[in-house]
């Protein structure tokens, strides 16, 4: 059997488990936990020697020990010559598939698909010829024709782990994963050891909402593996399909003890902490996070928002604390963001001078920053500086994400200092930009009540 | 020492005549598929190309080699059959070991079973002309002996 280089690609990429549609989405929105996805490796190709359905006819008898010798010596370049110096129709149906094996192994894809074609257009039948064509416009990114081809190939009688599996991929890709379960057990049946085979039927018969079965496969793993953290992460996804948050903690915790520390599994087990109130643990998992990863702005204005909402004040000082002498290392964003819940627990803190600074600070560190434009504004209007707090307003508005917010607040600023002709105009405006803002109208209405009733008094 | 010198020069000619390629005409009104096709169907071999490719050199319409091999294609599924292996093998006409292995196997026994009854009839042919001679042989005795 003659062994070329082996071609390989595989692909790793985030389970998100909002991606699944379940009666969970609320909470399945909230959560990302990130595992392996089903991947699949080219096997190594012999040569047409083995294979059972193309023979060499025998005046090529010599010349194919003469080839195989060439082979052994790793030398396709050579292999590929002497058989170009053929007509294809020259060549026997298996010296026609070993040059579209040497074009497919040298990476000349389209030679190599008009060869296997070309040895098909003579042997319908090919099996392997239909298996390689498969994995050709995997490559190719074909997705369509690669199923077709290894659905023929089974068809055929093909009976190799590798071609189920990638027909089952393909099968959840582009048909759902009832298609699928079917040729990943078949997988599984002739590889029962193959961990893509037992994740990709996981991954099938989680999304079929094939909870029990999924779960019975994952016991029969962990089973063979406990300290396998890929599993106890599958188990976390399953918990959180059906809604148990807690056993998808355990599961997690588990996991990430076992080693697993990718950045998306800490940050979903701190939410299912801070969600279950085990605010320890919690911070614990956030500092972990902040301390192994380059600071990522998203995460870390998640965090300390969530610190926040819950008034964990002294957590947030311990990771605010844990980040100064980084400080300068920071880029203006991030400077702002850090600045802002400083200066926000400074604000819950009553050290109020403190909070302004830091305010300040936020906004020199990025003036579009719309969340401390509007923060401050909201602060400044409890000390009494509507002004200031009015101007803050105007600049948040100028961004979009932060328009009707701060709208709003300007016109209940408005309210509090008793300018209701200038707060009924920005609500009238709110109105027409964001017409499916709730209860917007009868706040309108009570303004416009109020204003006559204010002109009615005057009159009097 | 002659009888090997003949062998050896006899080796040397075939070599020869193979790599020969004689002159064709190079038309650009050949249509590339039929001659592929025609080839196929005269027993000839898929390298009788090689002389157009020799004649016409950068001549040779880009798709001619296409064509013509699709039309060979086409034209030795047709060749190698059963019948044709057949008429062949009855008419002694040598084997050109042309078909494909996929498409040979028809032809093959054709060819046999041609070839063997060519051989039949030959075999049936001498026996009779034999009969025939020792019938004359046994006629002339007889005779002799009326004549002795």
């Amino acid at each position: 059997m003659n062994k070329l280089t082996p071609l390989f690609f595989a692909s790793c990429a985030f389970i998100a488990v909002n991606s699944l549609p379940s009666k969970a989405s609320n909470l399945t929105s909230k959560f990302k936990i990130e595992v392996e996805q089903p991947t699949f490796v080219l096997p190594q190709f012999s040569g047409p020697y083995s294979e059972k359905e193309a023979n060499i006819a025998p005046e090529e008898l010599e010349t194919a020990e003469r080839l195989r010798g060439l082979l052994e010596s790793g030398d396709k370049q050579a292999v590929l010559k002497e058989l170009e110096a053929f007509y294809d129709i020259e060549l026997s149906v298996a010296m026609l598939m070993l040059k579209a094996q040497l074009y497919f192994a040298l990476e000349d894809y389209e030679k190599a698909e008009k060869t296997y074609l070309a040895s098909l257009a003579r042997s319908p039948h090919l099996v392997r010829a239909h298996s390689d064509l498969g994995q050709l416009y995997l490559i190719k990114d074909d997705q369509h024709k690669a199923r077709e081809y290894f659905a023929k190939a089974i068809a055929l009688g093909a009976n190799d782990a590798v071609v189920y599996g990638q027909l089952a991929y393909l099968n959840l890709t582009l048909h759902g994963p009832y298609s699928a379960i079917n040729a990943y057990q078949q997988a599984l049946a002739i590889e029962p050891e193959q961990a893509q085979w037992q994740q990709g039927l996981f991954v099938a018969l989680t999304q079929a909402k094939m909870y029990q079965a999924a779960a019975a496969l994952l016991s029969e793993l962990i089973a063979k593996s406990p300290n396998d953290s890929k599993l106890r992460l599958n188990q976390a996804i399953l918990s959180l399909e059906q809604n148990d948050s807690r056993a998808a903690l355990a599961s997690l915790e588990m996991a990430i003890l076992l080693g697993d520390k990718r950045e998306t599994n800490l940050k979903t087990a701190a939410q299912l902490h801070l969600q279950q109130d085990s605010f320890e643990r919690a911070v614990e998992l956030i500092n972990t996070h902040l301390s192994q990863y380059d600071l990522d702005l998203t995460s870390l204005n998640t965090y300390l928002t969530w610190l926040s909402q819950r008034g964990l004040w002294q957590q947030s000082k311990t990771i605010l604390a844990s980040l100064e002498n980084k400080l300068s290392t920071f880029d203006g964003q991030t400077k702002s963001v850090i600045y802002l819940h400083k200066a926000l627990l400074n604000s819950e803190t009553a050290n109020l001078n403190a909070a302004d600074s830091a305010f300040k600070l936020a906004l020199d560190a990025n003036p579009n920053h719309g969340q401390a434009l509007v923060a401050y504004a909201d602060f400044l209007i409890d000390r009494k500086s509507f002004t200031q707090a009015e101007t803050l307003y105007l600049r948040a508005e100028a961004l979009s994400d932060w328009q009707k917010q701060a709208m709003l607040s300007r016109a209940q600023l408005y309210v509090d200092i008793q300018k209701y002709d200038a707060a009924l105009t920005v609500l009238k405006s709110v109105t027409s930009r964001f017409p499916e803002t709730r209860g917007i109208s009868e706040q309108i209405a009570l303004l416009e009540n109020i204003i006559v009733t204010k002109k009615q008094q005057a009159e009097i | 020492m002659n009888k090997h010198l003949v062998l050896i020069l006899g080796i040397a000619t075939l070599v020869g005549c193979n790599t020969i390629t004689s002159q064709v005409e190079c038309d650009n009104a050949i249509d590339w598929l039929s001659l592929g096709s025609e080839v196929a169907l005269a027993g000839k071999s898929v390298r009788d190309f090689d002389k157009y490719k020799a004649s016409c050199g950068d001549s040779l319409p880009g798709n001619a080699q296409a064509l013509y091999l699709d039309g060979y294609t086409a034209g030795i599924k047709q060749y190698c059959s059963y019948e044709n292996g057949f008429k062949l093998g009855e008419k002694g006409i040598p084997d050109p070991q042309i078909c494909p292995l996929e498409i040979r196997a028809e032809f093959d026994k054709g060819f046999r079973i041609g070839a063997l009854e060519r051989r039949e009839k030959q075999q049936n042919r001498e026996l009779a002309e034999r009969e025939k001679d020792r019938a004359l042989i046994s006629s002339d005795s007889a005779m002799s002996s009326v004549g002795g």
